[in-house]
């Protein structure tokens, strides 16, 4: 008799259970093609894609790769989370130097952090200001190498890696499951047209400057995999004649600095070089 | 007898004392305060989403709280569960603030602070930079430290005397 009890409260469990599931699953249904959620119950339901705003993408790429030289000052804020889920925003500073194909410099200021990046083709060099110590490693052949090997190698990330990447085929538009061109907008006094994308754990909205220069004067990446859903923004500040020299990519330690390693991503932490 | 077991954790004591104080005993730091993650920097590279580049923003843990007889045992010492590269507030410069490696765990419950191979971000500003056979070092007393990036962050990982 008991036990009779015992599977009639299961099997009221078990309906309530499924009950509380059906709108999930009914989204998904409408989206066979997204993977099924992970542990945050985020679902992409627009797959629609308006194909003016991925010609947009790709002409905002397609003009980022023909400019040969650009300087980009950018305020960019990153949130972090805590254990609770509560999220902890940081600003930086970004200046950026760059020199197709194989010249960069990067300072990114901080409360925490003031790193000078500086990439000269052959070399990648990171130098603390603070501390004043520095590391040199070999490097890639071109700047879209660069990003990359850096981040996987030594779990340094360039800031605003994605302009070297839009108009590539290292470009993810084709990733892309949503694609919304929201408006007209206005940055820093710039008129742009604004567009919302979404990809797999992803959302970005990116605002494109209107006219005969496409460039991206703002970027909001959000990350739909923390339940927290943490934003990365960028304010773009675009300089097309940069005026610089050779020595503006090469590394000459200051007094005093003293030259130190830089740890593998892969090796265990702590390994001495 | 008491009196010389006394007597020597306040030796032991006074050793670790320029070692800096406390181990911040949360994952994290900042106020005790715990970092998991934060948001994704670029939508054309999935690799980093959930790196934290800025794990440990630990301000403010206490400074020389433990100026006292108490040995500080490490049974505290954090693990973050493979993120790394905290970086550290270089302000204060009081405390150093382990990140996650498996020597510290390792080592838990050792009464030292200073294991080798365990990892910081920061050293007390009394430690000196010096030069060893064109290596460099951090040297605190006793305890040895070679700096080096881990990430866009300097960290500290403590090794035997180079000399």
């Amino acid at each position: 008799m008991k036990k009779h009890l015992v599977y009639l409260a299961l099997l009221i469990l078990a309906a309530v259970l499924l009950g509380t599931q059906l709108p999930t699953q009914s989204v998904e249904a409408r989206n066979p093609t997204s993977p099924p959620p992970n542990d945050v119950a985020v679902t992409a339901v627009g797959s629609d894609i308006d194909p003016e705003a991925m010609a947009a993408l790709t002409r905002m790429g397609t003009y980022l790769r023909s400019i040969k030289a650009f300087q980009v000052e950018a305020v960019t804020t990153r949130d972090e989370v805590l254990d609770s889920g509560q999220q902890i925003q940081f600003d930086s500073k970004v200046n950026f130097l760059v020199r197709m194909p194989d010249r960069l410099r990067i300072e990114v200021e901080n409360v925490r952090q003031h790193r000078l990046y500086l990439y000269d083709g052959k070399d990648f060099t990171v130098w603390a200001e603070r501390a004043n110590y520095y590391a040199t490693v070999p490097a890639p052949p071109t700047v879209g190498k660069l990003a990359g090997e850096v981040d996987d190698k030594y779990g340094i990330q360039i800031p605003l890696e994605d302009l070297f990447y839009w108009g590539t085929p290292q470009s993810k538009e084709k990733d892309i499951t949503g694609a919304i061109d929201v408006g007209p907008s206005e940055v820093g006094g710039v008129t742009c047209e604004h567009y919302a994308f979404r990809q797999k754990g992803l959302d970005w909205q990116a605002w494109i400057q209107m006219g005969d220069f496409p460039l991206p004067r703002k970027l909001v990446i959000t990350t739909l995999t923390d339940e927290s859903r943490p934003q990365y923004s960028s304010v773009l500040t675009w300089n097309l004649a940069p005026s610089f020299n050779d020595a503006a990519f090469e590394f000459a330690p200051p007094k005093d600095a003293h030259k130190i390693a830089i740890a593998e991503e892969s090796a265990p932490a702590g390994a001495e070089k | 007898m008491n009196r010389s077991i006394r007597f020597s954790l306040v030796g032991l004591t006074v050793l670790l004392l320029p070692f800096a104080t406390l181990v911040s005993g949360q994952r994290g730091g900042g106020g005790g305060h715990a970092y998991h993650g934060g948001a994704q920097t670029s939508v054309n590279r999935g690799s980093n989403m959930n790196r934290n580049t800025n794990i440990n923003s630990n301000r403010n843990v206490n400074v020389n709280s433990n100026r006292n007889v108490n040995v500080n045992v490490h049974n505290d010492v954090n693990v973050h569960g493979g993120y790394h590269g905290g970086g550290g507030y270089y302000g204060g410069g009081c405390c150093y603030h382990p990140v996650a490696t498996a020597a510290a765990v390792a080592a838990a419950s050792i009464v030292t602070a200073a294991v080798i191979g365990s990892m910081v971000n920061t050293v007390p500003p009394s430690c000196s930079t010096v030069m060893v056979n064109g290596m460099t070092y951090s040297q605190c007393g006793n305890t040895w430290y070679q700096p080096q990036f881990s990430g866009s962050s300097t960290t500290y990982v403590v090794v035997n005397a180079p000399r």
